[in-house]
């Protein structure tokens, strides 16, 4: 039992074998969602992830107080995952990225929205709990995030130092590398910046911000952007290989970065919250292209 | 050549042209060169890239109007300081290099372009569609019943576009299209999804956890539909080509061409699932 754990969570955890169909029991037995989030909490600062004053990673949606069935993480609370996960009877949902269409979750432009009013019915009607577990997820040492990703490719052995997000690959093309990262993440919307036939060794993980794009394709052969901005990124790019610098981009979607971390996570979680049901609900990519 | 124009005077007839439609704006300012270069020709693009810039010098054409930033900026920091910070980097020195050597004056013309009547980015965007005739009104137009994916398709080459993605059912039958261009948020989507009988929405480009997601919960409520994403520079060129035909009919004395400047993105590898 760590240290931070309250009497409630040690009889909750006691308690466990026993919670069943018993109505009442369940009830004032049942682990909340928010007894879950302080767990998980807990377990972070043991492992010297202090908790932020500002964060992303609050209660979206849902009562805290709500005795939970299952878990599911997912990259997405997309209204998908959500049928999918109340049809697991998974009602605490843990999710990566915002729910509400935008990184801080602001309402306030929904009130009269068709298709918030859709989700927020669905949400209470089966009596959901969305919680997003964003900043904290990443601030884990090593980030949690980059550590499923490198899992997905099978690029742990090609780590290049200290970094987790660069990579020594046995020398290929940009075209093979291309067609390797989409049969190893199965995406079907990958798009390409660069010569094909370009000789790559030296490939890093490059982000959503030029500055950050810019600065690391200095120092590698190709970069992966998960997620561009055309206007920024993309423009900056073409500049790069018409300039004559042996580069590239493999611009990802940005699920297929990040969704494989929130499965490590959800079998982390199983490893401190054995009273429920854990598993992870992927996304899935939202895009494809046509023929 | 002593009644050359210089490019502040090329700046001057837009303005002039626009009339009461021209509001100051710190994107539509000149991002490098002086203003008093004579003008021997123009060139007129979606964005002023290194190709661009380089088709440009070859045809001997020192001004460059532009709807995009030579440095990428989204816009509102003065130039000379957005110039600044990309000074040591190797593909920008590049294009600075070219830019000094052939005395290149490039002047961006984003949200002045933006304020015509009846929206020239959407109606040139609608001409290479060959939607011109099936427009309803606005943005939306009919299109002969189809799939999404056939629509995608054959909108992809009809914009010899590489990039196209794609939201929803393949199958979903498609016969009323939305029609933008440009980066989509989330309100502008909500209003269009506010039309009736709206089957697809054409987009330049989403934000992955904004207008994109949004679509994504539209289709998941079941409301059959689908979002085309063009690609940013797909959606915004032929528009540009429609520019450059404006800034002719109001320079008829200078040479000026339309430099298409391409997606960025190349053909896919080959999919591999």
């Amino acid at each position: 039992m760590s240290q931070g754990m309250s009497r409630r969570d040690f009889a909750l955890l006691g308690g466990a074998g026993i919670l069943s169909a018993d109505g009442a029991r369940a009830q004032t037995g049942r682990l909340t969602a928010g007894q879950a989030v302080d767990r998980i909490r807990q377990k972070l600062s043991a492992a010297g992830v202090a908790w932020r004053e500002q964060t992303v990673d609050t209660f979206k949606a849902g009562n805290p107080d709500t005795p939970i069935q299952g878990i599911a993480t997912t990259f997405m609370a997309t209204l998908d995952v959500l049928q999918r996960s109340a049809a697991a009877g998974k009602n605490f949902v843990i999710t990566h990225e915002p729910t509400f269409w935008n990184h801080l979750d602001k309402r306030a432009e929904f009130n009269d929205d068709p298709n918030y009013k859709f989700k927020m019915d669905f949400i209470e009607r089966h009596k959901l709990v969305v919680w997003r577990f964003h900043d904290h997820w990443h601030a884990r040492k090593p980030d949690a995030i980059y550590v499923g990703f490198n899992r997905a490719m099978g690029w742990e052995k090609h780590l290049a130092g200290e970094s987790l997000s660069a990579y020594r690959l046995p020398e290929t093309t940009l075209k093979a590398l291309a067609l390797d990262v989409e049969r190893k993440l199965k995406t079907r919307s990958l798009r390409i910046i660069g010569n094909p036939e370009l000789k790559v060794t030296n490939v890093a993980m490059g982000s959503h911000a030029l500055a950050v794009n810019a600065s690391t394709l200095q120092k590698y052969d190709v970069i992966l952007v998960p997620e561009a901005r055309e206007a920024d990124s993309a423009e900056y790019l073409r500049d790069v290989v018409d300039a004559g610098l042996k580069k590239g981009a493999l611009v990802l979607a940005h699920e297929e970065f990040e969704e494989w971390g929130m499965e490590d996570c959800a079998t982390w979680l199983a490893t401190f919250i054995n009273e429920v049901p854990v598993q992870w609900i992927p996304a899935g990519e939202p895009f494809w292209m046509p023929a | 050549v002593p009644n050359q124009m210089t490019a502040k005077d090329v700046v001057d007839r837009i303005r002039g042209a626009l009339g009461d439609r021209w509001k100051d704006s710190p994107l539509d300012a000149f991002s490098t060169g002086r203003p008093d270069t004579a003008v021997n020709g123009i060139a007129a693009s979606f964005t002023p890239s290194l190709k661009v810039l380089r088709q440009a010098v070859a045809s001997n054409r020192n001004m460059i109007i532009a709807r995009e930033h030579v440095a990428y900026s989204h816009g509102r920091a003065p130039a000379a300081q957005v110039l600044n910070k990309w000074k040591a980097d190797p593909a920008f020195a590049a294009k600075q290099e070219l830019i000094d050597r052939h005395n290149l004056v490039i002047w961006r013309f984003s949200d002045n372009w933006d304020r015509q009547k009846d929206d020239p980015q959407l109606i040139a965007l609608a001409k290479a569609l060959g939607w011109v005739e099936r427009r309803i009104r606005g943005e939306f137009f009919t299109v002969p019943p189809d799939t999404l994916a056939n629509l995608a398709g054959s909108i992809g080459r009809k914009l010899h576009a590489n990039g196209v993605r794609v939201i929803g059912n393949p199958q979903t039958k498609v016969a009323k299209v939305a029609l933008t261009h440009g980066l989509m948020l989330v309100p502008q989507l909500r209003n269009i999804l506010q039309e009736p009988g709206v089957d697809a929405v054409v987009i330049g480009e989403p934000v992955e956890w904004e207008a994109a997601p949004y679509f994504q919960d539209v289709v998941a409520s079941g409301r059959k539909k689908g979002m085309i994403i063009l690609g940013h520079a797909v959606s915004e060129e032929p528009g540009c080509g429609e520019m450059a035909a404006w800034l002719k009919k109001i320079l008829p004395e200078v040479p000026l061409a339309w430099i298409p400047a391409g997606e960025p993105f190349g053909p896919a590898a080959g999919r591999a699932v």
